[in-house]
């Protein structure tokens, strides 16, 4: 207990506390009280800095550079004006290539300018930068990155691919697919890329072979489960391609192709 | 002074009623899996309950066999953003009824592999209950979550019933929405949370006590230290509070010294047991808890430290940019952190606090300055280790942002910080302050349950 305390109040009373203390004849001892303005400095100084924290008076906002590129390049999105997009993507671009040269080793800064990429349309800087996301980054438990980057290298995938298929270079498309292999992570629609352009190629066991690949990963894909049965039918295979286009159908029973071939084995 | 009855009664006796009723409604109103990484601390506190102290390395994975139904059922409640979805309660009734064969197992890839078993103690003895009563998933979550409030019920009243001041400060932070909704979990934090406020009641009680420290209660303060550190690091401060204490109370010479000494052997105790037996396993690979950034503290450090004046900015920064969100978890925020409590009702509890540590005092008791300094010192202390910390080591390298930091990891300095403000404002309220702290407790604890009811299932 402070001795300081106790002298500070025992001195003699002003006139002020004489007042108060005339008023307190009637509580008992002990428990008279005696106010200072200091008495009020501690609570209000913790009030200051409550108020302070809760309504941030000074407007402080802190986003690391790759989340600001981020929140750029999705404002895109809600931008119809071609040089507003073209300026925004900028302006991601350049915070962009700043970060991944001061910390390559983050998957999710890959995954950021994979989508700037995609944002551009330019396929193979997506599938890219999303495989290097997916490289460095697979496997945590919490906030994965490897499904979203994934899911972009897919549609970039798809992109590269169809525009290959259209123009006959089944060789080159065959390639960009094992290029765009990631041994970390499983990904099955590379396998229906491939069963796609081996059938085009007309090998339809190879085909068959990468679509039921897929299937064991995606069993409720209806047009894969086509995909199967047009190769089983191919093949000659009537039971097996009839038994895949009813499960398709059941996925799907609207599913325009997996009908047009059920009505093609049913008139076979 | 007038005995009101709610005098009569001592508060801690109002402390194990209040929380026993709304920790209970917590452990079941609290959907299951739902406190942050509580899936993962359950599936420890599983392993160790059936004597898998050990882990295993399996195809470049660390873990243990973990019976399937368990995990299917965890699943299910993963990712439950509850705005568009809730919980349907016959949905859930209906999972009570499947039960799991300790044969019919996966090996389970634990990215907390490493977690000593001493954090987790109360829930394991609920796991191993609730298996003797039914080895259903659901059933034995709830089990090994009452078994948590239980500790944290003995503690805290422990707690509350030796402090001879400050009870009622005590009281509404033990009581506050997100203190019982992490005892009511399973997790380590409610060790961690209940130990600390054993500490700081120890620490008052000896800073009022004119007698001598007898030799037991410093055992006890030693043990409750001890459980602490091995349930969370990172509050290293608060034991330190002792060296306030004058030396003459204790019964042994040169005791500062010793006691220092002694605080920084029980600190390094985890190091030099559990983390030394989980090192000797040689492991390689595992399944990291986070890839997308790459997080190391000594690359971080190195890279921030390139650039002083910023780090300290940044810091700075972010204490005002999140700090409200640091508030709002630290009273209420629930469904992994998804769900905060309505701002109106934290901004209240804040107020409360505050108010509560400035008028539950004692007129006979006064802080000197130093013993304030000292205090405010190992607040700042404490507050800093955490905050650098956070942006050390859980913040990926070169981040300005402090990532993941949730308000509840401030909860074992409130008790701390609330007691600068200690007997700061003289009043003739004290024979009301357990009236008001239990009446309070009381309408926040109900508004809680009532809003994690509505929040989390169909059908209210």
């Amino acid at each position: 207990m402070s001795n300081k305390h106790n002298k500070k109040y025992s001195k003699k009373p002003t006139k002020k506390e004489n007042v108060i203390g005339a008023k307190r004849t009637v509580t008992p001892p002990g428990v008279s009280l005696r106010f200072s303005y200091l008495n009020f400095i501690p609570i209000s100084c913790a009030l200051v800095v409550f108020m302070i924290l809760w309504f941030n008076p000074f407007n402080v906002k802190l986003k690391d550079p790759w989340y600001e590129a981020g929140v750029l390049i999705d404002s895109v999105r809600k931008v119809s004006d071609p040089d507003q997009r073209e300026l925004l993507l900028e302006q991601a671009r350049k915070k962009l290539v700043v970060q991944i040269q001061k910390h390559p080793y983050h998957a999710r800064v890959h995954y950021i300018y994979g989508y700037y990429w995609f944002m551009k349309q330019n396929w193979d800087s997506t599938i890219y930068q999303q495989k290097e996301a997916i490289r460095i980054g697979a496997g945590g438990a919490v906030n994965q990155v490897e499904y979203g980057a994934q899911d972009i290298l897919n549609i970039a995938l798809g992109n590269k691919i169809t525009l290959l298929m259209n123009a006959g270079n089944l060789e080159e498309a065959t390639k960009v697919l094992e290029n765009a292999t990631t041994p970390e992570m499983y990904n099955p629609v590379i396998d229906k890329y491939k069963g796609v352009i081996f059938s085009r190629m007309g090998n339809i066991d190879g085909a068959l072979s990468s679509f039921l690949k897929y299937h064991s990963a995606r069993p409720n894909d209806a047009e894969n489960l086509t995909n199967i049965a047009v190769m089983y039918s191919q093949k000659g295979m009537k039971d097996s391609a009839m038994a895949y286009v009813n499960q398709a159908l059941l996925v799907d029973p609207k599913h325009a192709n997996a009908n047009l071939i059920k009505s093609q084995l049913n008139s076979q | 002074m007038k005995e009101y009855f709610w005098n009569k009664i001592p508060l801690e006796y109002f402390f194990v009623v209040i929380a026993l009723f709304f920790g209970m409604r917590m452990v079941f109103v609290n959907p299951p899996w739902q406190t942050n990484d509580e899936d993962r601390h359950f599936y420890n506190s599983w392993y160790y309950a059936n004597g898998y102290f050990e882990p295993e390395s399996r195809d470049k994975k660390i873990g243990n066999p973990l019976p399937q139904k368990i995990i299917r059922q965890v699943d299910r409640f993963q990712g439950i953003s509850f705005k568009d979805n809730k919980i349907d309660k016959e949905m859930l009734d209906s999972l009570k009824n499947i039960l799991y064969e300790k044969t019919d197992t996966v090996f389970y890839n634990n990215p907390n592999y490493s977690t000593n078993p001493i954090g987790y103690l109360p829930n394991i003895i609920g796991v191993k209950f609730g298996e003797l009563y039914k080895k259903n998933p659901l059933v034995v979550h709830w089990w090994g979550r009452a078994f948590g409030l239980f500790a944290y019920l003995v503690i805290v009243f422990y707690a509350i019933r030796i402090t001879p001041v400050f009870k009622n400060v005590l009281l509404l932070v033990a009581l506050s929405p997100m203190s019982l909704y992490q005892a009511s979990s399973i997790t380590y934090d409610t060790l961690c949370n209940a130990t600390t406020f054993l500490m700081i009641a120890f620490f008052i009680k000896w800073l009022l006590q004119k007698e001598k420290i007898s030799n037991r209660e410093l055992g006890l303060f030693c043990l409750a230290f001890f459980i602490h550190i091995f349930s969370k690091p990172g509050y290293y401060f608060t034991p330190f509070l002792l060296l306030m204490i004058p030396s003459e109370k204790f019964s042994f010479s040169y005791s500062k010294f010793k006691l220092i000494g002694l605080f920084v052997v029980i600190i390094m105790l985890p190091k030099f047991t559990w983390a030394a037996y989980i090192n000797s396993l040689h492991f390689e690979g595992g399944k990291p808890l986070q890839n997308d950034f790459l997080f190391s503290p000594s690359q971080n450090l190195a890279y921030h430290l390139k650039n002083i004046p910023e780090m300290i900015a940044d810091l700075f920064g972010n204490v005002l940019w999140q700090g409200k969100n640091w508030i709002i978890g630290a009273i209420g925020r629930f469904g992994y952190s998804y769900t905060p409590l309505p701002g109106g009702l934290v901004f209240s509890y804040v107020l409360i606090l505050l108010g509560m540590a400035s008028i539950d005092h004692d007129n006979n008791f006064k802080l000197t300055r130093m013993q304030r300094v000292v205090s405010f010192s190992l607040l700042l202390a404490s507050l800093a280790t955490i905050i650098v910390g956070l942006y050390l080591t859980i913040s990926p390298v070169g981040a300005r942002e402090i990532f993941g930091a949730q308000g509840r990891y401030f909860i074992p300095i409130i008790p701390l910080l609330l007691f600068q403000l200690f007997g700061t404002i003289p009043n003739k309220l004290k024979k009301y302050l357990p009236l008001i702290s239990i009446l309070v407790s009381i309408i926040f604890l109900y508004k809680t349950v009532s809003f994690m009811n509505e929040t989390f299932y169909f059908g209210n």
